[in-house]
């Protein structure tokens, strides 16, 4: 019968298919074997450093009596104020790109343009918002300047993330609330973005992770590196974290990389709490839904 | 076997019916024969060949049911179905006056005397016959002016069939009642053949044009399905 | 005149350069059911579609002659498609409900036309006309996706119920259904009929045949037959007509 013109090879191909997964996994232990090397590194030298003093003092000379308390207040204030920036102009770009704006060239323009940003080197937003927002518009060395440079920088991301989440939405669901007589701004604040918020959010919170460790541009419009003091209101001078680590980092001190190590353990922390609570945020809207 | 296409099976069905009508016509031409006086077979042989129609009508119209309720049909389909329902329906009961008529002529033959058969039964008979041949071929030509000639002959029938009264009314005073009486009966069930053939024409007449005819003292009236 | 609710004249649907509805001309009365059938593809749920200009949401549609509604041509640039779509309203194919409680779906419509009674009462009211109240009169407050197919479907009904059309289109509403619920549909069909006049596509001849009071039959975009529902099941005029409801093709 039709057993002649087939030759299985079962064993080889089987064979195959388990060296193939095998190089998978190998591939995804390397991946988590480096994060692990990285985490005990530098809990191993940072360890020590952890405490609740290092948490409340202001960096000092002195590695005893140091702390991060303006670098952690510093990345407190400018990732609201980031967030705050870029939630609602990424929001706002992503559904006028997806709901309002014609299928014509002009749309397509923008649309690869917001992608290429998406990949811009973070120094060349430094100077651009050196240049716009701490000299032209006068915010001075500013959190406000800070936060709006590095609500540029991860404007396209949000943006892209967000006609994702809209784009996602079913056309049915439009189209019933149109067939009800909604305007167009009615099915969109009542039906698409409801739905489309968590996946919105999801990127949102995604891409302030990635802002959260971002140094260079800061530096570039003028992150101090050695403050004393809190910031107390946007136009107020400020550092973060990254900063931080990286000024410790560079002393020849040893004693000031324990500091350093500490202060990426500090950094750590809070972006797993910044991707847990996206995770926790998406699953308990979705489970409204 | 696979059951085949709801087309295969209606042909084969308007075949199973031609066939059985085959059957009806040569009943009502031995009957007829028997009647008058030409033929070897007894009434018991009419009577016995009629059981074979009986079953086969009751084959038919469960096949009929069976395909309305599986495959829903519409249009000239739906009237071609109902059409063979009622033909077969009417062409049993034709069998069944073919053996009435045989049954007279049984209880005839055990009378002494009985009055000479009147002609007008004989033309009566060939007539009727002529009408069922005619009704049976306009449906399997699928004529609809066919069929309506079939109606137009229905009223020399009953004409005859009145004469037939009128004259065995005379010859009952000479003559054993009942024998008049059979003959009557004889004439009354050729009449009913001819009816059932006009309904056979009727309903070929719906069949193909979707209207309905009712033929009504040789006036006839065209109703159309709906409004 | 008020015995039409809607009539077209030569309307057509183009999408891009494609012609998939042509010039269609015919008369939905008011109060009755009114089917649409024909081959898939053949244009039927477009042309449907054109009734209360759901087309408009594709880009490449572009439409022709005219749709008479009161009296007004609905694609005269002076008229709102937002509120011609609130007197004439869908029912789609695939049950589409909010991922919202049953309440707020029912109440949607409602809200955002601005409705000036109770809405607890009229939410009430349009489960009630849609045979579904009893059913759900307890879990309000449920999320309607909860609910099974067939009262999805009723539920969307509601829904469009609520907003007091005049008219109502539907989109093969019970062909993503099972039988029974098929057979719930259609009931409410036959109810809302009194008050309603409803226009049904459909690919289910026998469903058109139980259902409606006429049906007009399409083919590759052109009206081939229009007529009463009986006459066209029975004795239709048109070969082609005939050729597909017995199944000849299609």
């Amino acid at each position: 019968m039709s057993a002649e013109r087939f030759n299985p090879r079962l064993v080889a191909r089987r064979r195959n298919g388990t060296i193939f997964k095998w190089a998978c996994f190998a591939a995804t232990i390397f991946g988590i074997v480096m994060l692990a090397i990285l985490l005990v590194d530098v809990t191993s030298d940072g360890l020590r450093w952890l405490s609740i003093d290092f948490l409340t003092r202001y960096p000092s000379r002195i590695p005893a009596r140091a702390g991060i308390k303006s670098a952690i207040l510093g990345t407190l204030w400018m990732m609201g104020l980031t967030a705050a920036i870029s939630f609602p102009l990424g929001v706002g770009a992503a559904i006028y790109l997806e709901e309002y704006a014609p299928g014509n060239w002009f749309t397509r323009l923008l649309q690869t343009n917001i992608a290429n940003l998406a990949g811009v080197p973070s120094i060349v937003y430094g100077i651009l918002g050196l240049a716009v927002f701490v000299r032209f518009f006068g915010f001075q060395r500013s959190v406000l300047a800070g936060a709006a440079t590095l609500s540029l920088l991860v404007l396209p991301v949000v943006i892209i993330a967000s006609q994702e989440a809209i784009r996602a939405v079913p056309r049915s669901l439009r189209e019933g609330a149109y067939g009800l007589g909604a305007t167009r701004w009615q099915m969109i604040r009542h039906q698409v973005l409801p739905v489309a918020m968590p996946g919105i959010l999801t990127g949102t919170i995604l891409s302030l992770s990635r802002a959260i460790g971002e140094t260079a541009p800061l530096i570039m419009i003028g992150a101090l590196t050695f403050i004393a003091f809190a910031p107390t209101s946007p136009m107020s001078p400020f550092t973060v974290l990254p900063i931080q680590i990286f000024n410790w980092a560079s002393r020849p001190q040893a004693d000031f990389h324990g500091l350093a190590a500490a202060a990426i353990v500090v950094l750590l922390v809070i972006l797993l709490a910044m991707n847990a609570t996206a995770i926790l945020l998406r699953n308990k809207l979705r489970k409204q839904l | 076997m696979p059951p085949e296409g709801f087309h295969e099976q209606l042909d084969e069905l308007k075949q199973r019916l031609q066939a059985m009508s085959h059957e009806v016509e040569t009943l009502v031409d031995r009957a007829v024969n028997l009647a008058v006086g030409d033929s070897d077979e007894t009434p018991k042989d009419i009577k016995k060949a009629d059981h074979a129609i009986d079953a086969e009508e009751v084959a038919i119209e469960e096949t009929c049911i069976e395909l309305l309720a599986l495959h829903q049909p519409m249009a000239s389909d739906l009237r071609e179905l109902v059409t063979i329902l009622k033909i077969n329906n009417d062409l049993e009961r034709i069998g069944d006056h073919a053996v009435n008529i045989a049954a007279g002529v049984r209880r005839l033959r055990k009378t002494k005397s009985h009055p000479p058969f009147p002609p007008e039964l004989e033309e009566m008979s060939r007539i009727a016959r002529a009408m069922l041949r005619e009704a049976l071929d306009a449906f399997v030509h699928r004529n609809a002016e066919e069929a309506v000639k079939v109606g137009a002959m229905d009223d020399r029938v009953d004409a005859l069939e009145d004469s037939v009264f009128r004259v065995m009314l005379t010859h009952m005073g000479e003559h054993n009642i009942s024998a008049c009486l059979q003959v009557i009966l004889i004439a009354r069930n050729i009449e009913r053949i001819a009816d059932l053939a006009t309904n056979i024409g009727e309903d070929v007449v719906y069949m193909v044009r979707g209207t309905t005819i009712r033929h009504r003292g040789g006036m006839i009236e065209s109703e159309p399905v709906s409004s | 005149m008020s015995d039409h609710a809607l009539e077209t004249r030569g309307l057509s649907v183009f999408y891009g350069d494609t012609e998939a509805v042509r010039s269609i001309t015919l008369t939905i009365p008011s109060r009755q059911v009114v089917a649409f059938i024909g081959p898939s593809g053949c244009g039927k749920s477009t042309f449907l579609r054109a009734f209360n200009r759901m087309n408009d949401l594709i880009p490449s549609a572009r439409v022709t002659g005219e749709v008479l509604f009161r009296g007004l041509n609905l694609y005269d640039p002076a008229i709102d498609p937002v509120e011609v779509r609130r007197r004439i309203g869908m029912v789609f194919q695939k049950p589409n409900p909010f991922p919202k409680s049953i309440f707020d779906n029912v109440a949607f419509g409602l809200r955002i036309n601005g409705f000036q009674g109770k809405l607890a009462d009229k939410v009430e009211e349009s489960l009630q006309q849609a045979a579904l109240w009893d059913e759900v009169k307890d879990r309000l407050n449920d999320n309607a996706l909860g609910l099974s197919g067939g009262q999805q479907q009723r539920l969307c009904i509601a829904r469009a119920l609520a907003v007091e059309p005049e008219i109502i289109l539907m989109d093969e509403p019970a062909s993503a259904l099972d039988p029974i619920a098929t057979g719930r549909i259609e009931d409410l069909i036959r109810e809302l009929r009194e008050k309603y006049t409803i226009v049904i596509v459909t690919h289910n001849m026998q469903q058109a045949a139980r259902v409606s009071d006429l049906t007009a039959f399409l083919y590759v975009g052109e009206l081939i037959e229009y007529g009463e529902t009986e006459q066209l099941f029975t004795n239709p005029r048109q070969e082609r007509t005939e050729q597909y409801i017995t199944g000849r093709f299609g």
